[in-house]
């Protein structure tokens, strides 16, 4: 398929369909990764994540892909990697061009909300199910408090906001553990 | 709490986009100088997108296995489409009239085999046809020969066992009484070897083309052309270098030369040595880094030699036959996909003659690529009309595809062509003589695009597989780095052993001594030992053993029993050469009086070139 097809996937709201068919190129990112000295699961998140910056900066609407997937997604994956090594110096970074450069900082970027992700992973079930269903989902709270047997909507809004509350603190605290 | 609500519903309406325009302008505007604001916003975006991320992973995960299963199900569909060719071209064959209708099977895409390799090489490597057949005889007899060695080895094993473990208890107790180690050989007497040793002939060579020279005793040489590289900076010499060849094939020289006949503690019968060495003005050379020396040693009739490398101790030249290290130059021999006896096999493709599991293999890869390649990448670049791609890669011995190239019109075409060729599973590996062969495997594909080709037939060239070729190279070394063995012949045919190097220093043409006599103890008790050299020449075979001195004795070890054999004791002191021999049966430590004449060097050499004809 070619990029402009799986662009229009993306475009239609057929997220899915468009990971799929760029799953495509993971053999060759795999051994990109492989070679750098990771392992297979390695290069199975590095991919996971480089879809995910392609997949935010795609719904940025000042953003265009000026080369193809998979030269997009290779360097993405390149700095990815790179950068859960810690293996950037100095000089290298002084020396990336301006693609690289809004590469590396969309992985920065996207580190925050990788603590962001944990925080929420440390809220209890009942937490993550409700957060889940509000803002993925986008279900009224309504609804939510129907199927989670919230005694009313506006317990439900309560306990929302008491949970992302949480995940705010938590991911407050991992923030300044990491800066320290 | 309820200004933390509304915040909080504020930015959700801002991110949601839910917020009307002068809205939006007041809350960038706050952003801009509510510095807690902002920090609140900015939290609050990133849990949000961590919430989304988790959404996205699940559905990353989705695409994945569903990319998964799909792969899986096009490689099922494959290989039945494999077997359904193959059940079509079988029954087919015997109707004689088969191939051209089911080649077209996708009128996209159509693969021609390239039949034409490596034999180019060979030939380069030696111009008289006669020779030429020679080596690739020996290539082929090299996975025979090997395979009878071992069978010999471990038979010979077994029957030795039983001796070596009866005489183990006696070794045993004699160590302990003894408690010594050999002594290293008298300095005298290392003097006197190296100031007797036979000299070099010098022979010049020009490294601009491919040089052949029968040595004085015999032994024919050919290098080829661009070999030699400085030891110490690896760099290529040209120009005129000087080879230094010394050849021992009689028994006298290798006496003088304090050769013997053994690799660790296994006998061996040699069929001529070698010590080569080059210089350019003084500077030590090596070969280069995969070049080889052909070489022919005149010796013949003895079935089974092999090429050994030796290394400089104490006491003289210590031969190794490095097993594994062989196997993986043998690998690096390549044979010809047109010419190879058992073609390598294309999974669903087993079962069918060799011509037929050509075109089983032709019609799969054809369907794959035809499958695999994206047209729309051509497209995309604007081709047009009929477009020629070339690729070749290699099927190795274990039947894996690599170091693909492609030769296209444009970078991206090859690329995806290599990445089409990758796709390919893992083959069942050519054979020859048994043994599995790398094979160099070549096609051209046509993809016809709409509308007419113009464009002047440019060609780009993408070399793929960097790992396989980091593999590659790393083997190379080994083999470097290993003591240049190369290869073992045994056909009664042949008369002379020929043999390739890839390392200069000390060449020994041997083969192991697989009697299958009863070994025995034997050890030799010497009056006034210092300064002596005991060596044990055998009768029926080309082979010197050494012994190992323990103050007044000297051990030759394990030995079989009854052969004929003469011992030689060289002695040197101060001032004086003393020469010792004795012809007699081998037996149980057997009581031996040596009786030392003096002798002058001259002497000495003619003694010993009486010897060589009962060698």
């Amino acid at each position: 398929m070619s990029d402009q097809k799986i662009l229009e996937l993306f475009k239609n709201g057929k997220r899915s369909k468009a990971f799929k068919e760029l799953y495509k190129l993971y053999p060759r990112i795999e051994k990109l990764i492989l070679s750098k000295g990771g392992t297979k699961a390695d290069a199975n998140d590095v991919f996971q994540e480089a879809l995910i910056i392609l997949n935010r900066n795609l719904e940025k609407s000042d953003f265009t892909l000026t080369s193809s997937f998979y030269t997009y997604l290779y360097s993405v994956s390149r700095f990815v990697w790179k950068d859960m090594q810690n293996k950037f110096s100095k000089q290298e970074l002084l020396k990336l061009s301006t693609d690289e450069v809004s590469i590396f900082h969309n992985v920065l970027e996207e580190q925050k909300y990788q603590f962001a992700e944990k925080a929420f992973r440390e809220l209890g079930e009942r937490c993550q199910q409700l957060l889940q269903r509000f803002y993925l989902k986008k279900m009224s709270f309504k609804d939510i408090a129907k199927v989670m047997q919230f005694k009313s909507e506006k317990i439900a809004k309560n306990q929302k906001y008491k949970c992302l509350q949480k995940a705010k603190d938590i991911y407050r605290t991992t923030l300044k553990t990491v800066q320290s | 709490m309820e200004k933390y609500i509304e915040n909080t519903d504020l930015i959700n309406a801002y991110l949601n986009n839910t917020l009307s325009k002068n809205e939006k302008l007041i809350f960038e505007k706050r952003l801009e100088i509510d510095s807690e604001f902002k920090q609140l916003y900015n939290e609050q975006l990133a849990i949000l997108e961590g919430i989304n991320r988790v959404g996205l992973k699940a559905e990353i995960n989705a695409a994945k296995q569903s990319y998964v299963r799909g792969k899986w199900m096009k490689y099922i569909g494959i290989s039945v489409g494999v077997v359904l060719v193959s059940v079509v071209i079988f029954s087919l064959v015997f109707k004689t009239e088969i191939t051209k209708n089911t080649e077209k099977i996708n009128n996209q895409i159509e693969a021609i085999t390239d039949v034409e390799t490596v034999e180019k090489s060979l030939k380069k490597l030696i111009e008289d046809p006669k020779e030429l057949k020679e080596v690739i005889e020996i290539d082929d007899e090299i996975a025979t020969s090997r395979k009878a060695t071992r069978n010999d080895v471990s038979i010979e094993e077994v029957v030795n066992k039983e001796a070596v473990s009866k005489e183990k208890s006696l070794v045993k107790i004699d160590e302990v009484s003894q408690k010594t180690k050999p002594e290293p050989m008298a300095t005298e007497l290392k003097a006197f070897f190296k100031l007797n040793k036979k000299q070099p002939q010098i022979i010049e060579v020009n490294t601009e083309k491919e040089f052949t020279v029968t040595c004085k005793e015999g032994t024919i040489l050919t290098i080829p052309a661009k070999s030699f590289v400085d030891a110490k900076t690896a760099k290529l010499v040209t120009g005129i270098i000087s080879l230094e060849v010394t050849e021992y094939y009689k028994l006298s020289d290798m006496l003088i030369g304090n050769l013997t006949t053994k690799a660790d503690d296994k006998q061996l019968e040699t069929g001529g040595m070698l010590y080569l060495d080059a210089n350019k003005k003084g500077k030590k050379l090596k070969l280069k880094k995969g070049r080889r020396i052909q070489m022919t040693f005149n010796s013949k009739g003895k079935k089974g030699m092999q090429l050994f490398s030796g290394e400089e101790n104490n006491e003289g030249v210590n031969w190794k036959l490095q097993t594994e290290k062989k196997e993986s130059i043998e690998e690096d021999v390549e044979v010809a996909f047109s010419t190879i006896e058992i073609v390598p096999t294309y999974p669903g493709c087993e079962n069918l003659s060799n011509n037929d599991k050509r075109k089983c293999m032709n019609d799969a890869i054809n369907k794959i690529v035809s499958r695999k390649f994206d047209m729309e990448i051509a497209e995309n670049l604007g081709l047009k009309g009929k477009q020629k791609i070339v690729i070749d890669f290699r099927i190795d011995k274990k039947g894996n595809v690599g170091e693909v190239n492609a030769r296209a019109s444009r970078k991206e075409v090859a690329d995806e062509a290599v990445r089409v060729i990758e796709f390919l599973p893992q083959f069942i590996p050519g054979k020859q003589r048994g043994k599995p062969v790398r094979t160099r495997y070549s096609l051209v594909f046509n993809i016809q695009l709409e509308g007419e080709n113009t464009e002047s037939n440019s060609v780009v060239f993408v070399k793929s597989d960097k790992k396989f070729i980091e593999i590659f190279e790393k083997r190379l070394d080994s083999i470097e780095s290993s003591n240049g063995i190369l290869g073992t012949i045994s056909n009664d045919h042949i008369a002379r052993y020929a043999f390739a190097t890839t390392k200069l220093g000390w060449i020994n043409c041997d083969r192991f001594v697989n009697s299958k006599k009863q070994k025995v103890k034997f050890k030799l008790k010497i009056k006034d030992p210092n300064g002596t050299n005991v060596k044990m020449v055998f009768k029926s075979m080309s082979s010197i053993l050494p012994s190992k001195k323990f103050a007044d004795e000297f051990d030759f070890g394990l030995l079989p029993i009854d052969e004929e054999v003469i011992v030689i004791a060289i002695k040197k002191t101060k001032d004086k050469l003393y020469l010792a021999k004795k012809e007699m049966q081998t037996k149980r430590n057997p009581d031996l009086k040596l009786d030392f004449k003096e002798v002058t060097i001259q002497e000495l050499k003619m003694e010993l070139e009486n010897l060589n004809s009962s060698f």
